[in-house]
């Protein structure tokens, strides 16, 4: 799914477009607010990150710097969250886009899931 | 090849940038993107746990045709009992530590699973030493 696809699902607002699109569009969600529950389901994924987004409630930059690590390309904040300027600031440098829902975490979850988008916990893309 | 990055603790707005270095370091070397992954990985939870419980650390980064191997050492209050620290969900991270996503416990683990070969030295009042080891062919 197109990131342009997924905002209009989520109601969502673009904050910042890297312009970065996946070839093959989104196709994962990882779904959390702990960084080291996103890095362990991240380890387990297959050969790339390319086509994962981020749901999440945390805002602060260390959500930006943890996607890096993973190669996580789009962040979307909850609960129409806005992230600091050095969250933005972050993100641009890294190449991550950052979009905010007005959603909760379970909306946005329903949504996506109801569109047939999977966890991250079964991603297996390049397997 | 041989890199140091030091660590701050407290330092938290820096938190992650010597893990980020080292992940353009591998990239730029060319390294297959799975062992970049788990690089990242083991080296950015162990500069968190030095950002987060120790006073000043350090990762060593040493890559060679067969292995990359990091050391990440602190001065601070080490790991009084390592067992305990290495199960998941044990944590002794602060409010403030976890209104900023840590504090799942799940950092050590996470090293552990995602290197082929991780050990921990602690000394109560010193310090802690982690060392892992990644082969770049499997
Ligand atoms: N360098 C260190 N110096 C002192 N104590 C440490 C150090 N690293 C880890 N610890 C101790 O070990 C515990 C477990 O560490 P671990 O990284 O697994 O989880 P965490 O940091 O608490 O949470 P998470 O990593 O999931 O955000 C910590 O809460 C802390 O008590
Ligand atoms: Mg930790």
């Amino acid at each position: 799914m197109k990131r342009e696809e997924l905002g209009g699902l989520l109601s969502a607002t673009v904050l910042l477009d890297s312009g970065y699109e996946p070839e093959g569009g989104y196709d994962t969600v990882c779904a959390c607010d702990m960084m080291s529950e996103l890095l362990a389901s991240m380890n387990q994924t297959g050969q790339n990150s390319r086509g994962v987004l981020l749901l999440t409630n945390m805002t602060n930059p260390q959500v930006v710097r943890t996607s890096e690590m993973v190669d996580i390309r789009l962040v979307i904040f909850l609960r129409g969250k806005k992230p600091a300027p050095e969250t933005i600031a972050l993100a641009r440098s890294c190449g991550i886009s950052i979009m905010t829902t007005p959603h909760t975490m379970f909306s946005s979850c329903g949504i996506l899931h109801a569109e047939k988008l999977q966890d991250v916990q079964t991603y297996n893309r390049d397997v | 090849m041989h890199w140091e990055f030091s660590v701050t603790g407290g330092n938290f707005s820096g938190a992650g940038e010597a893990a980020s270095k080292i992940k353009n370091i591998l990239k730029k070397l060319g390294i297959a993107y799975e062992v970049i992954r788990r690089v990242s990985i083991a080296s950015y939870e162990a500069e968190m746990n030095i950002t987060a419980y120790a006073d000043e650390g350090k990762l060593l980064v040493d890559i060679d045709p067969l292995e990359i191997n990091i050391t990440a050492s602190d001065r601070g209050p080490g790991i009084p009992d390592i067992d305990k620290a290495m199960q998941e969900g044990f944590s002794t991270a602060t409010p403030a530590i976890r209104e900023m996503g840590f504090g799942a416990g799940m950092g050590l683990p996470n090293i552990q699973r995602a290197t082929d070969w991780m050990v921990i030295n602690s000394t109560v009042g010193k310090g802690t030493e982690i060392k892992f080891k990644i082969y770049l062919k499997t």
